[in-house]
Order: C-alpha cells, then sequence, then structure tokens
C-alpha cells in the first residue's frame, strides 16, 4: 500500500514537468501577428490624436504610446492600451529610426515697396544656404508675400519679385535652380492682418522652406 | 541648305518648349523628396521600377518599396514625414497642397509593412483631409507623430 503511494507520487512528480512544459510550447501560436496602430509624442513634446475606423467599428488614439490592434479588415479595432517603449521599439522602431529631420523655415523682409533686403535678412543668406547643404536639400520653395501698400495686382507681381531675386542671389552662391520652386502670394497670406493700404514691414517678406 | 537651317531652328524651338514645359512640370508636380535610406529600395512610378536616391523628387501616384535590407524616408511639400521600415510599400495615392486656394488633400496608401508618420501642414489646416489607407481600416490624421505596422498576410 505504501509502495503504491510511493509509485503514485513519483509518477506524479514526473509528469510535473511536462506540465509546465506543454503551456510554453504553445505560447507563441496564442498572440497571432495583427496590425496595430500606435500614437506617439512629437519632437516638440506634442501628443496628437488619430482614429482608426474600418467596417468593424473605429477608436481614436489620444493618448502618449496608446496602440489599437487590429485583426481584420472587418473586425472591430481593439480597445486601445498603453504600450512600453520597449514594444514600440520593437514593433515599430525599424521605421522610426529612419524618420527624416523637420523641414526649417527661414522668413526674410524687404524694404517698402522694393526687392531690397534688409540688412538682417541679406545676413541670413547664408544661414539658408547652410541648411541646404547640412540637409542635401534638393526641395527649397521660395514665397514671396507684400504688405496691402498697393493693389493687389502689383502686389503679387512685387511678392513673385521679392522671391525671384532671393532666387537669384541662392542661385549665385551655388544653389541648382531645379532645386527651387518660386511663387507669389502677394498680399493673400498676411503674417500680420492689416487692412487694405498699410505699412507692415513684417508682410513684407519672403518664406524659404528647405526640405 | 535653306532647309536644313530650317529643321535645325525648328528642332531647337521643340527642344526649348519641351526643355520648358518639362521643368514646369517636374517644378509643380513634386509632392516630396527622399531624404533617408538604406539598402536598395524602390519607387514604382506607372510602369517603371526605380532605384531610390537621396534627394530624388517623388510625385502624386509615387510607389515606395524596400525588400527586408531596405528602408526609406521622405519629407512631402506640406512638411509631412513618412518612413518605411523593411519589407513595406507605400504609394502617395493624392497631395494637394494649396493653401492659398484653400486645395489640401493628403492620401496615402499603405499596402504591407511598418511605417512611422509625422504629419504637416496639410493635417494642422484640415485635419478631415489626411489619411493613410490600409489593409485592414482608415487612420484618419489627427497629428502628429505615429507608426502603423501591418500584419504579414
Amino acid at each position: 500500500m505504501r509502495l503504491a503511494w510511493i509509485f503514485a507520487v513519483a509518477a506524479l512528480l514526473a509528469l510535473l514537468p511536462a506540465c509546465r512544459k506543454n503551456p510554453v510550447v504553445q505560447a507563441p501560436a496564442a498572440p497571432k501577428p495583427e496590425s496595430a496602430v500606435v500614437l506617439l509624442r512629437d519632437d516638440n513634446g506634442h501628443v496628437g490624436r488619430v482614429r482608426f475606423e474600418n467596417a468593424g467599428g473605429s477608436v481614436e488614439l489620444t493618448g502618449e504610446n496608446t496602440m489599437t490592434s487590429i485583426s481584420a479588415a472587418d473586425a472591430a479595432p481593439a480597445v486601445p492600451v498603453a504600450v512600453s517603449a520597449d514594444e514600440i521599439a520593437r514593433r515599430f522602431g525599424t521605421a522610426l529610426e529612419g524618420l527624416p529631420a523637420p523641414q526649417l523655415e527661414f522668413t526674410l523682409y524687404f524694404d517698402l515697396g522694393s526687392d531690397r533686403l534688409t540688412a538682417e535678412s541679406e545676413a541670413l543668406l547664408a544661414n539658408v544656404l547652410r541648411a541646404v547643404q547640412a540637409r542635401n536639400s534638393t526641395d527649397v520653395s521660395i514665397i514671396g508675400h507684400t504688405d496691402t501698400t498697393d493693389s493687389p495686382e502689383s502686389n503679387f507681381a512685387l511678392g513673385l519679385r521679392r522671391a525671384e531675386k532671393v532666387a537669384g542671389v541662392l542661385r549665385s552662391r551655388g544653389l541648382q535652380p531645379e532645386f527651387m520652386t518660386v511663387e507669389s502670394h502677394g498680399e493673400g497670406d498676411l503674417l500680420v492682418k492689416t487692412a487694405e493700404g498699410v505699412k507692415e514691414p513684417r508682410n513684407r517678406r519672403v518664406e524659404i522652406t528647405v526640405r | 541648305m535653306l532647309g536644313n537651317r530650317w529643321g535645325t531652328r525648328a528642332f531647337i524651338l521643340v527642344a526649348i518648349v519641351l526643355a520648358g514645359g518639362m521643368r514646369g512640370w517636374s517644378a509643380d508636380q513634386t509632392v516630396g523628396s527622399v531624404k533617408t535610406l538604406t539598402g536598395s529600395p524602390v519607387v514604382v512610378r506607372g510602369q517603371q521600377t526605380i532605384p531610390a536616391t537621396l534627394g530624388m523628387h517623388l510625385f502624386e501616384k509615387d510607389l515606395l518599396r524596400t525588400d527586408a535590407q531596405s528602408r526609406v524616408g521622405f519629407i512631402l511639400r506640406d512638411g509631412a514625414r513618412v518612413s518605411l521600415g523593411p519589407e513595406s510599400e507605400l504609394a502617395v495615392e493624392k497631395f494637394i497642397f494649396e493653401p492659398g486656394q484653400g486645395k489640401l488633400g493628403l492620401l496615402l496608401r499603405m499596402i504591407r509593412g511598418v511605417a512611422a508618420f509625422v504629419s504637416g501642414k496639410i493635417t494642422q489646416l484640415s485635419p478631415e483631409s489626411a489619411v493613410v489607407e490600409t489593409p485592414v481600416g482608415m487612420i484618419g490624421l489627427r497629428g502628429t507623430k505615429f507608426a502603423a505596422a501591418l500584419a504579414a498576410k
């Protein structure tokens, strides 16, 4: 009788490791890979908002590092959960690492009614060229603006003259023309909102975007 | 002799018109440029498959594709940034950025793989008009930084 008990206990002990092993072996089959969207904090420290929607329903991500999982186009997206930095790196890291640096913006100012740069702005052109080189930029936008001193038509022409003047200087200092787009917004995009016929130095500008 | 000269003139004229037209086309239609790159990603443009290069201009309908060893990142004209990890595919289906006319629209079609996004001015000015379409649903961009991974089929 005692021998029988010993055998029974021995048999149970022999089975135990197998019992413990079994769930571990099956584990990889359980979490089948799902699609996922995660919301992150941006370079400015801002956490935005993302909405995911399909035939099964919709969810909104609003918190930093919150993620929704989606199993199929007709299955509702899962309730968002917070995920760790490690999991974000593991699932999304290869893409996150390759994000390009943000574009750089410069504003140059002009004398009243002319395409002559102010002295301070003239000096800024060197920074623009440095930015183009540092970023190996092939896409630079140059947009001319005016204040409301003159008519919209002549302001459109003046804005274009200002933008072309800047483009000309950049070209003369080595920036390839095919990397530049030049346009005028005239008085249509005032930095400082004013009535018609107002002299406003801050509106007499060229905006340069280096991408 | 006379005919030859006229032929030369006509040829020069046609060349100038073509060059002018092409320059205008490329300047107006560029939607962004390639900024980061590892391995050998490609751009599928119509029937052509072109190796992606740093600084290469991108156009509407371009599809970017990476293999297991490649990655690629690009910046759009509104300042939005996108990057693809390995074995990924994404197309710029629609890009309209004319803030002066109030015309704004962005549709990216993510086909497979993993991608990271930072939204730009289109999303800022008109959140409803920026979308990333995926095989399992639509991502509406309200800003600013997010990432998506699609399950392998």
